[in-house]
């Protein structure tokens, strides 16, 4: 069964430049009913409160990074199956290791493309 | 008569030497050099060549480490943090700041575009190009990473250079106390930034990586 387009996503970043850019990416693709947040307390807050299929999140924020976010989400009983996908400039093998070890649904290293993003997605979600 | 020994440097021959209460009013160095003084000013009886030997040798310590905290004055370390480094911070925050702003309106002229296209003829070569606008307009998380990162550097000099400070001033002026110390997260280890070009895995490393860990 298609994945229904109209899934909320929240996207979650510090720099409000990249929320827009992907947001726009997932436009492109469709996907229109998107959040964002600016922090990991807030992203967890909204995504405890909120009906969202996925957490798109940086990993580098301060003062909770996307790695303790994510860690928060599997650690909940009500989000501990949302897909996850981390997007970061962090590129080192530890991160990538430390992230999957904590659940991620996968890993986009930046700079990305669209291509990419929409890879990633098929991969959580199946093909669309 | 007893012949007095030649090696020996009788008591009264002794300089006079400042007492230890002249020595608290100073710093770090001062309190060296008067600990010094005064550990002198305790001996008592005849000296031997080999304690002169010594207490020369001490008041050249004192007499170096005075004069290199004097050398480390004249380099003004207070303009240091005070000046260059707050104004080289301010800089690039405001670096961050325009960039941000820049890719801002390249995004806005980019949507509009791709609102436009919407019923052109030319819709999918539009939507393309506007893509690519999206994608290369992901260098401002990317400089701003690294920016943000030569700004911790800097503050964490500053810090340091505060404290060199204060240590020379021997506690008068105490480091500032602007800084905010957050509390570094449990993973800040993993905290690497963008990495030299060469230096940061790709994209089809990560997905092996995570397809061999299923």
């Amino acid at each position: 069964m298609p994945i229904d387009k109209n899934i909320g996503i929240l996207v979650v970043d510090d720099y409000k430049t990249m929320i827009r850019i992907i947001r726009n990416l997932l436009k492109q693709l469709e996907f229109s009913n998107v959040d964002e947040a600016t922090d990991g307390g807030t992203a967890l807050r909204k995504l405890r409160e909120g009906n969202f299929s996925l957490c798109i999140s940086d990993w580098n924020m301060e003062p909770m990074t996307g790695l303790q976010l994510l860690k928060e989400v599997r650690a909940d009983a009500k989000l501990k199956s949302l897909p996850f996908i981390m997007v970061t400039a962090e590129s080192k093998t530890e991160n990538v290791v430390a992230a999957k070890q904590a659940g991620v649904s996968n890993y986009i290293v930046k700079p990305f493309n669209a291509a990419t993003l929409k890879a990633k997605l098929i991969s959580v979600f199946g093909d669309f | 008569m007893r012949r007095a020994d030649p090696t020996v440097v009788p008591e009264a021959d002794r300089r006079q030497t400042p007492g230890p209460d002249d020595a608290r009013e100073y710093g770090s160095a001062e309190m060296i050099r008067g600990a010094v003084e005064e550990m002198l000013s305790t001996l008592h009886g005849d000296l031997s060549v080999g304690h002169v030997r010594i207490s020369g040798q001490l008041r050249d310590l004192a007499g170096y480490i005075e004069a290199t905290r004097q050398e480390l004055a004249r380099l003004r370390p207070s303009e240091i943090a005070g000046r260059h480094i707050a104004d080289a911070t301010d800089e690039l925050d405001a670096v961050v700041q325009e960039t941000e702003d820049a890719t801002n309106a390249i995004m806005q002229a980019a949507e509009e575009i791709e609102a436009a296209a919407t019923h052109a003829a030319a819709a999918p070569g539009l939507s393309a190009a506007v893509t690519k606008i999206y994608e290369a307009c992901s260098f401002q998380d990317l400089t701003g990473q690294r920016i943000r990162r030569v700004v911790r550097a800097l503050k964490e000099i500053e810090s340091k250079v505060d404290s060199m400070i204060a240590a020379l001033d021997g506690g008068k002026s105490s480091p500032d106390g602007r800084r905010d110390q957050h509390g570094k997260p449990e993973d800040s280890r993993l905290l690497n930034g963008p990495q030299p070009p060469g230096d940061a895995i790709s994209q089809d490393d990560v997905d092996s990586m995570l397809a061999d860990a299923d």
